[in-house]
């Protein structure tokens, strides 16, 4: 999440405090990521040397001190809205790289291990869901955690494909065609 | 708490030609009223098994399985036929309602059958229908009503009557993410009434309205989540992740 | 605590399948109702003929017997002893007896009519008890009696009025009898037991002698006989009509051909019904077909339906009921077909409609029957079918 870009939006609705964007800010977004006030101010003054900004020249910063949105701001924010965030080089995950490992350990069970972390993941989202059930019509919260639902969703779905392969490649017999070492050559260069 | 499902050491063997399959190893697992678990696990796992047993429409191989402190063993035919229409709610994936039949035909059906006079049964589906919002879809036919209000009104008659227990194998089935968290939270306010509730689903999301999830793997019940947490925890861990 | 589904609970529960499927139930209704309509059909035809044959013979009377002296060699009547007619009227157990004779003259609308286009109307003499005897009734005027017997005066059979072209009497319409101008005094309605009649200008036997020379010989004569002395009666005729030659006498009873006529389309409808009973047969057949398949398309339902808690007994009896229906809906349907056709064949041949309403039951409980049977495995494979089974194919 974007802090810069969130507080550009909240100005595009109009001129508004510091401390007013604080609070709106953890309103919209489901008070799921608070944010202090150090934040709030450090990222404005940045974006008013960028000049995306304008302040009440004459007020002293602090709470009461006022901000708008520039032009320059304006193009910047839908600018940034269109533009998809760059999920084409996926982040070195974790929990892919462990059971990789474990697939290659002679005295670890990696079903157990994947069910290790299946078992926390289904944890974590019957918390989002309990979020979920008690946010009411808090669209903002529901939305949010929708996100993380879904994050943690594909997390298991890929927990359960790996167990189902991992489950068929031990039942299937050893692998001998010449095709293989390609395989492992290209796999290990990825490593 | 006293649990209305309970299943001890239950096995279930079928015999495939010369091979013996073992759909459920020694399963033991207890609803309590009011508690929702899910059943996790791969297709094939022996989860839909588990339920077809919990709901006594099948006959452990070995073990125990009790409804509302009824023990199935020993009982007639006549017995669990009974059982079911009483005590035990089903939702199942698609095939949920009769097509000849009314929403409110279909939710009085399970009553009809117990011998209720028609007219009762159908004061009785028509109260159930229109607590969840129905009332006016009482006299539609199923394929006059959207996907999730079918599955609305086989929620709607498999808690009508004096139900126990609630069994529900994929029950958002075909449905798209917010009419299936529809499905769900009723479900859950049904289990908040005093139901106790078994899903069995291989979808994370669903499962994860449970109060508590145990995953089953080649018939054997394999790991549980702890009794979950509130959601505050997750505000004060979630955000330094 | 038995949990029962009431008859008045399992009728719309039943017809469920069949309403969902609207189509295949007109089908299989049709077959039943196809051999229920046949089998109603033959019986109710047959019927009706038959009760016109019965209403003819009631009009008729078994009692009622002709005599004549058989048959020249060129096939006219020949003539009996002029003493036959009073010969036969005092034989006991003849309560009326009509002798009638034909002469060998021609009649004619008028006497310009050229000579030998008869029209193939013949001159009679007749009784004046014919009418009595025959029980027959007059359209127009009066019959014959003595005094007008005396006179030339005629009574016109059906047919010959027809051809003469008189329609009413009223105005005394003349026609030329040999060679004379006859009055005509009346006209007779069909007379069903001596059809030659019909065709026949009828005269007294009186001016039959003064005009055209009878001898007093009778042709042929009608008896009415007391009913339960008629066999009796018929075997005394012979000798009575001819002492002489009582071999040569014909005595026969007209009722009999109706009778015959009886015992042939009751051998008919024998197999007629047989052929509606495979039509039923096929009909049956066909239920029991279409609820196998039906089972097999419906293992959802069933699988449903017992989680819902419906026992087996729930099952079977759904499936039987609606094969009932079936059954009792085809043979409704095949009644009302059947009584449909009855009634258009017989309107067609003028005969009383007349379906028997134990063919209409029969066929009913036929069907039912039929549909019970049907549907009896369909309704033990559906109980039999395991819930979960059903559950994971449906």
């Amino acid at each position: 999440m974007s802090i810069r870009h969130a507080l550009l939006a909240l100005l595009s609705e109009g001129p508004k405090y510091g401390l007013q964007l604080r609070e709106e800010f953890e309103a919209r977004t489901g008070e799921v990521w608070p944010l202090n006030v150090g934040q709030v101010y450090q990222t404005l003054q940045r974006l008013e040397r960028d000049g995306l900004v304008e302040s009440d020249d004459d007020a002293e910063p602090g709470p009461q001190k006022g901000f708008r949105i520039t032009t320059t701001g304006a193009g910047e924010l839908t600018g940034w809205l269109h533009t998809p965030p760059d999920l084409a080089s996926p982040p070195r995950d974790e929990l892919v790289i462990k059971i990789l490992v474990a697939v290659h350990l002679p005295d670890v069970d990696v079903h157990d291990v994947v069910q290790t972390h299946r078992r926390y993941v289904v944890e974590l989202m019957q918390q989002w869901t309990r979020l979920k059930e008690e946010a009411g019509n808090d669209l903002a919260l529901t939305l949010a955690v929708d996100a993380e639902l879904f994050r943690l969703d594909s997390v298991v779905r890929w927990l359960d494909t790996a167990d189902g392969r991992l489950k068929r490649a031990a039942l299937a017999p050893p692998p001998s065609s010449p095709a293989t070492p390609q395989i492992r050559r290209r796999s290990g260069v990825r490593r | 708490m006293t649990s209305v499902l309970e299943l001890r050491q239950v096995s279930k063997t079928y015999r495939d030609g010369a091979d013996e399959v073992h759909a459920l190893r020694e399963v033991d697992l207890s609803v309590e009223a009011g508690k929702m678990v899910a059943v996790m696990g791969p297709s094939g796992s022996g989860k839909s098994t588990l339920l077809t047993i919990a709901g006594a429409l099948e006959t452990p191989t070995a073990g125990e399985v009790s409804v509302a402190g009824l023990a199935f063993a020993g009982m007639s035919r006549e017995d669990r036929s009974r059982l079911r229409r009483r005590a035990i709610g089903y939702v199942f994936q698609d095939f949920n309602l009769l097509p000849g039949l009314t929403a409110a035909e279909n939710v009085a059906l399970p009553l009809e059958l117990d011998g209720r006079s028609r007219r009762k049964a159908g004061a009785a589906a028509l109260d159930a229908l229109r607590q969840l919002d129905l009332g006016d879809r009482a006299d539609r036919f199923p394929d006059q009503l959207s996907g999730g209000e079918r599955q609305r009104v086989a929620i709607a008659r498999a808690v009508v009557g004096d139900r126990r227990l609630l069994l529900a194998d994929e029950p958002t089935g075909a449905l798209d993410s917010t009419n299936g968290e529809a499905v769900m939270r009723l479900l859950l306010d049904s289990c908040r009434r005093g139901l106790a509730a078994m899903v069995v689903t291989h979808d994370a999301q669903l499962a994860s309205w449970a109060d508590r999830v145990v995953f089953i793997r080649d018939g054997r019940i394999v790991d549980g989540t702890a009794a979950r947490p509130g959601p505050d925890s997750l505000l004060t861990e979630q955000p330094a992740r | 605590m038995k949990s029962r589904l009431r008859v008045a609970d399992l009728l719309p529960v039943s017809t469920v399948g069949l309403r969902s499927r609207p189509g295949r139930t007109a089908l299989s209704i049709l077959g039943v109702a196809i051999g229920i309509a046949a089998m109603v059909a033959v019986l109710g035809v047959t019927r009706s003929s038959q009760s016109d044959v019965l209403t003819q013979i009631d009009r008729v009377g078994t009692n009622l017997l002709t005599v004549a002296n058989g048959k020249t060699l060129r096939g006219a009547e020949a003539e009996l002893p002029s003493t036959a007619g009073l010969a036969v009227s005092r034989t006991p157990g003849v309560s009326s007896s009509a002798a009638t004779a034909t002469l060998p003259v021609r009649v004619y609308r008028s006497d310009r009519i050229p000579p030998g286009r008869t029209g193939g109307l013949s001159v009679r003499v007749a009784d004046p008890g014919l009418l009595d005897t025959l029980d027959a009734t007059l359209v127009h005027g009066r019959f014959l009696d003595r005094a007008l017997a005396a006179h030339p005066v005629a009574v016109l059979g059906h047919y010959t009025a027809t051809v003469l072209g008189i329609r009413d009497v009223a105005d005394r319409p003349q026609i030329y009898l040999g060679d004379r101008w006859f009055t005509v005094a009346g006209v007779l309605a069909p007379v069903e037991l001596a059809p030659e009649l019909d065709a026949a200008a009828l005269i007294g036997a009186p001016v039959a002698a003064a005009l055209f020379g009878y001898q007093g010989h009778p042709t042929r004569i009608f008896v009415r006989a007391e009913t339960e002395r008629t066999d009796e009666v018929a075997g005394l005729l012979g000798r009575a009509a001819n002492p002489a030659h009582p071999e040569e006498v014909a005595v026969s009873r007209p009722s009999e051909a109706l009778t015959a006529r009886l015992a042939v389309t009751g051998g008919t409808t024998v197999l007629l019904l047989g052929l509606g009973a495979v039509a039923l047969l096929v009909g049956g057949i066909g239920i029991a077909n279409v609820l196998v398949i039906s089972v097999l398309e419906r293992r959802g339902e069933i699988g449903l339906r017992r989680a819902l808690g419906a026992t087996r007994g729930h099952v079977g009896a759904q499936f039987l009921a609606e094969s009932l229906l079936l059954g009792a809906g085809g043979g409704a349907v095949g009644v009302l077909l059947g009584a449909l056709i009855t009634y258009a064949v017989a309107a067609s041949r003028g005969w009383p409609t007349l379906v028997p309403a134990g063919a209409a039951g029969a066929g009913l409980a036929a069907a039912v029957l039929i549909g019970g049977c049907a549907g009896l495995y369909p309704a033990l494979r559906a109980a039999r079918l395991s819930p979960t089974e059903a559950l994971r194919t449906a």
